[in-house]
């Protein structure tokens, strides 16, 4: 098998976003260290079920718990399938830790201080082994002040931008490149941890760059406090409704690994009470110990528990929780600039995402007639508010709030 | 055959090399080899990756079989052909380098089989 047939392979798979109800409490049970049968699947339960271990990133992971003697009566092709997502992970995440260390090198050498984010900073330091956890993309956090350094010494390693312009607003710029072997590659670099208000002004980059710990390898990584907030808010938030399992993997891991340092449960609580992000620790640990029963020491979940967010954390959690999904752009415009505070501030957000800059508009719709600009930017208006106009019949945009566990789970099937 | 006493460490070092395209992993009991040139990557079972391990570990042929034979039931000289096969499988596919004094015992499993995959 090479590298890119299995990039193709990736590309082709289903769409399964939701685990099938039966096929998810074996799950919960294998991935929890209990020993579950095997469920008598059909053949299209089974392969619902694969596809979104596989959509959610976890198939390595279920491989390594059957092999661990997690499950009996699993189907010699249920465990085929699960061994060759995992030997492809691990051969891809060679590649993936070759290319971060010639990243950081190249970053090192221009100067620029940059901090692993997510999978690229887990994946060979909170799991047993780099190829259970699949990732995409190498994010970096790097400090405004630094980022066209940054774009400058990526660009000089081979690195070209997605979108030359990413506009004023993004919170991150992807670029892509070739890795060993011919492997696609991406970088993303942050310039803040989230996108929306108010979640935008939370943990500034510059002060977690200042708490940020260098690992045994040389990488920067984010304190482990600060992580814990981070893939909470990234689970909960940004990825409402589209939660994915190994994202709750990466929770479940980072607290196996730091859970009994002192002052990692005080400094994430601080953190996340004092970036709005105290349910979103809560949802995220509930969904860890659901699907992984990860400890969480009694005090800590007491404390989770008795505390109920503030005003302002409540809202915006309802607020991203409704938030419309990638696509429907007017919508999330419209939630985003719920959370921006004041109404000149609001106007200014509004302003800038329904009109870009010209250059921006040229390079995001492919523009080179003069003509096409004011052409695009009403467009851009109709289709924006058509979003919102559809916005009431949306599914989840109003409402009593479903719970993050309940949207992975697809209690039809 | 060569009948030198192959039970003495070689300060030339270990029996075999990860090639310099390539990478290892372990995957579970089993081991992913990666040829970052190609793109192309490997799989071996428990037993090859055993025995891979070993190769790469000791100086001698001696000491590689007795190990594996701690590890596996089965007659020396069946563990010690295998092993060789094994290695000229690897060798075949450009993913490791055998030590040049083991070459001529490697050379007639060579031919055999198709590296692994």
């Amino acid at each position: 098998m090479t590298l890119s047939q299995r990039q193709g392979d990736r590309r082709r798979q289903s769409d399964v976003t939701r685990f099938p109800q039966r096929g998810a409490g074996v799950l919960r049970e294998l991935f929890s260290g209990r020993a579950p049968a095997w469920p008598d699947l059909t053949l299209a339960e089974s392969e619902e079920l694969l596809a979104a271990l596989e959509y959610h990133g976890a198939a390595p992971l279920a491989h390594e718990a059957v092999c661990r003697g997690g499950a009996s009566g699993v189907p010699p092709e249920v465990i085929d399938r699960l061994h060759r997502a995992h030997l492809s992970t691990a051969a891809e995440n060679q590649v993936w830790l070759a290319e971060r260390g010639a990243v950081l090198d190249a970053l090192h050498g221009a100067g620029v201080t940059a901090a692993l984010l997510k999978g690229a900073a887990l994946m060979d330091t909170v799991y047993s082994s780099p190829g259970l956890r699949p990732i995409s993309d190498i994010d970096l956090l790097v400090s405004p002040a630094q980022q066209a350094t940054t774009l400058a010494a990526l660009k000089e390693r081979g690195y070209e931008r997605a979108v030359t312009d990413a506009g004023p607003f993004e919170h991150h710029v992807l670029l892509h490149g070739t890795g060993a072997g011919g492997m696609p590659v991406a970088v993303e670099v942050h310039r803040r941890l989230f996108a929306s208000p108010p979640y935008d002004a939370v943990l500034p980059t510059d002060d977690l760059l200042a708490r940020a710990e260098r690992g045994e390898d040389g990488a920067l990584r984010l304190a482990p406090a600060d992580a814990l907030a981070h893939l909470a808010g990234h689970l909960v938030l940004q990825h409402a409704r589209g939660e994915r399992l190994v994202w709750v993997a990466d929770v479940d891991r980072l607290v196996r690994r730091h859970g009994h340092e002192q002052d990692f449960w005080s400094g994430a609580i601080e953190v996340a009470r004092s970036s709005m992000l105290l349910r979103s620790l809560g949802d995220a640990l509930v969904l860890a110990t659901l699907w992984f029963a990860t400890p969480l020491p009694d005090d800590v979940a007491a404390v989770l528990d008795a505390e109920p967010p503030m005003p302002a954390e409540a809202a915006a959690y309802a607020r991203m929780r409704r938030r419309a999904p990638v696509g429907a752009e007017g919508d999330r415009l419209l939630s985003d600039v719920q959370g921006v505070s004041g109404l000149a501030a609001k106007l200014r957000f509004a302003a800038l995402h329904l009109a870009p800059p010209p250059r921006t508009m040229r390079e995001w719709y492919g523009l080179d007639r003069s003509w096409q600009l004011p052409v695009y930017y009403a467009r851009r208006a109709l289709r924006g508010l058509a979003h919102i106009a559809r916005r009431p019949f949306r599914a989840g945009s109003s409402g009593a709030l479903e719970s993050p566990e309940l949207w992975m789970i697809d209690h039809d099937a | 055959m060569d009948d030198r006493d192959q039970s003495q460490p070689d300060p030339a070092g270990p029996l075999a090399t990860v090639a310099e395209p390539v990478s290892l992993t372990r995957v579970v009991d089993e081991t992913v080899l990666l040829d970052s040139d190609s793109g192309v990557y490997y799989g071996l079972n428990a037993s090859g990756a055993d025995m891979l391990d070993l190769a790469l570990a000791k100086n001698s042929l001696t000491e590689a079989v007795a190990a594996l034979g701690e590890l596996y039931e089965a007659d020396a000289s069946d563990l010690r052909a295998d092993l060789l096969e094994l290695l000229a499988r690897l060798s075949a596919a450009g993913l490791i380098d055998v030590r040049a004094d083991l070459a001529r015992d490697i050379e007639p499993a060579a031919g055999r089989q198709a590296p692994p995959e």
